[in-house]
Order: structure tokens, then sequence, then C-alpha cells
């Protein structure tokens, strides 16, 4: 069988596979999905805390990775364990640090503006997800400061009346929230958010236009 | 720790802060003022993000004004 050359979008969308191709590069074009320039906008210290927020995540990922590897008593008993178990606890608070920093310049920044109101939402439940995540964590440390969160937190999820769907008491059902469920969901809620960045583009300050003007400021230029 | 009679509560809130940020191995140290209790490390992390939002609007970024 041999291949043929693509030439065109239409004889593509004869298959699904091509139909699929075809789709996602017209949603997502390659030099939107990895762009070599920003607008000028972008050149501030308040645009730089998404990405480290995504740094950090991938630190909390990889860390959560090895102590899931090695088990509790390494990463209560061993130094290695200590600082590993450490690095996550650690990497998490950047992750919500930045995040929050993050969180607050775009609200300010009104980030929903210019049809970009899903990426501000994705951005809020991923927001609400980790806090899930984070909470799942001190349920399953395995020591006496778990048992003790644990139960309190029986007494607030109680008092919602979610205790029936959400058991805090369960070490089991916390586990597999912590390091399967609610991991995947911040994972594909963080690569739509992305991708959706990348496709609308980065939301310019109030007041400016995408090539980094004050809006207004071109058309006084053209004005004789 | 109950800061709602110091004269300087915020000065008190800041030497508990830091001493949560150094003591990471003691009990923990909380502020209360009337209906609000937050701990001294909760409360230095808040401060401490407050600042860096506020560097972060106000510091020229590196090479930003050849874009």
């Amino acid at each position: 069988m041999s291949q043929t050359p693509a030439s065109g979008r239409a004889g593509e969308r004869s298959t699904w596979t091509g139909w699929l191709r075809a789709h996602t590069l017209d949603a997502i074009p390659p030099e939107h999905l990895l762009p070599d320039t920003q607008p000028a906008y972008v050149a501030s210290w308040i645009y730089v805390f998404g990405v480290l927020a995504l740094t950090a995540f991938v630190v909390v990922c990889v860390s959560g990775l090895v102590i899931a590897l090695k088990g509790p008593t390494w990463w209560q008993v061993s130094s290695r364990g200590h600082f590993v178990n450490s690095l996550h606890l650690w990497s998490v608070e950047l992750f919500f640090f930045f995040m929050v920093v993050h969180l607050w310049g775009k609200f300010f920044m009104a980030a929903w503006r210019g049809r970009r109101a899903l990426t501000w939402m994705t951005g809020a439940v991923t927001f609400l997800a980790s806090i899930g995540t984070a909470f799942t964590g001190y349920l399953v440390q395995q020591n006496f400061d778990s048992q003790w969160i644990s139960t309190q937190a029986k007494d607030g999820i109680n008092a919602t009346g979610i205790g029936a769907f959400w058991n805090v008491l369960d070490f089991g059902q916390m586990l597999l929230w912590h390091v399967a469920l609610l991991p995947l969901a911040v994972s594909v809620l963080i690569v739509l958010h992305i991708l959706l960045v990348r496709t609308s583009g980065v939301v310019p300050p109030i007041g400016v236009d995408l090539d980094g003007r004050v809006e207004g400021a071109a058309a006084k230029e053209a004005a004789p | 720790m109950s800061a709602g009679g110091d004269p300087l509560p915020l000065l008190a809130a800041l030497a508990v802060s830091i001493e949560a940020l150094v003591d990471l191995t003691g009990p923990g140290h909380y502020l209360d003022w009337r209906f609000i209790q937050i701990s001294g490390a909760n409360f230095a992390v808040i401060v401490l993000m407050l600042v860096v939002f506020a560097l972060a609007l106000f510091l020229p970024f590196p090479g930003g004004r050849k874009r």
C-alpha cells in the first residue's frame, strides 16, 4: 500500500482519523500551539506566574510518583524519603502560591474578555480541583497528623451533607482520589486550559490593543 | 496569641509570622482578631503573595523595553 501525500483538507475528511487531524489542525494550528513570539505586553512579570504554577505542578507529579513507588515506610523513615516527601509538600505550596498570584493577575485583568470565558472557567475549576487534591493529600500521609485532620474533616464534610458520598475516613477511597482521580482531572484541565490560552492568545491588559499600544492611539495617529 | 489589645497588631502579627517561618518544629502560632483566626504561617504566606503580586506589577521585565 502506497502512501499518498496530503493534497488538501477535503480529502482528509473521508476517514475518522483524517477528519480528526483536519479538525485538530483547524482548531489549534501548530503556529498557535508553539508560537515563536508573544505580543509586547507579555513582557511583564505578572504574565510569568501561569508557567511557574505549571512548573511547580510538574515537580508535584514527579515527586508524587516517586513516593507512590517507594511507599509509606520509605517516606516516613528514611532520610531520602523525608526529602522527597518534603519536596512534594513544598512544590504543592509553590503551586498554590503561583496559582493564586496568577489568579489575582488575571482577575484584575478581566482575563475572560475577548471570548476567553472558557479559559477563565477551566482555570477556576482547576483551582477547585487542586484544592480537593491537596486536601486528600493531607488524609493519606499515614501519620497521626492525617488521622487528626480526617476526623476534623469528617465533621466538616458531614455538615455540608455530602458525607455519604465523600467519606474522608475511608483511607482507600481518599488514596485513590489523591493519586489517581483528582491528579488526572487536574492534568486534563491544565492541558485544556493551556490549549485554550494558545488558541485565544494571551489576554492583553485592559486598555491595550493586541500590538501593545493604548487603544485608540492608532486612530489618533492616523487622524489628520 | 491574641493581638486584639495590642497597640501595634500588625507588628505583632509580623513577628509571629517570622517566628513561624523560622521555627517549624514547635506547635503552631495563631493570630486572633475578633472572628478572624489564622495561623502565623498562613498569614506570612498571604502577605508574601501580596508582596510578590505588587512586585510583579511594578518591577521592569528584563528586555521588555526592546520589544
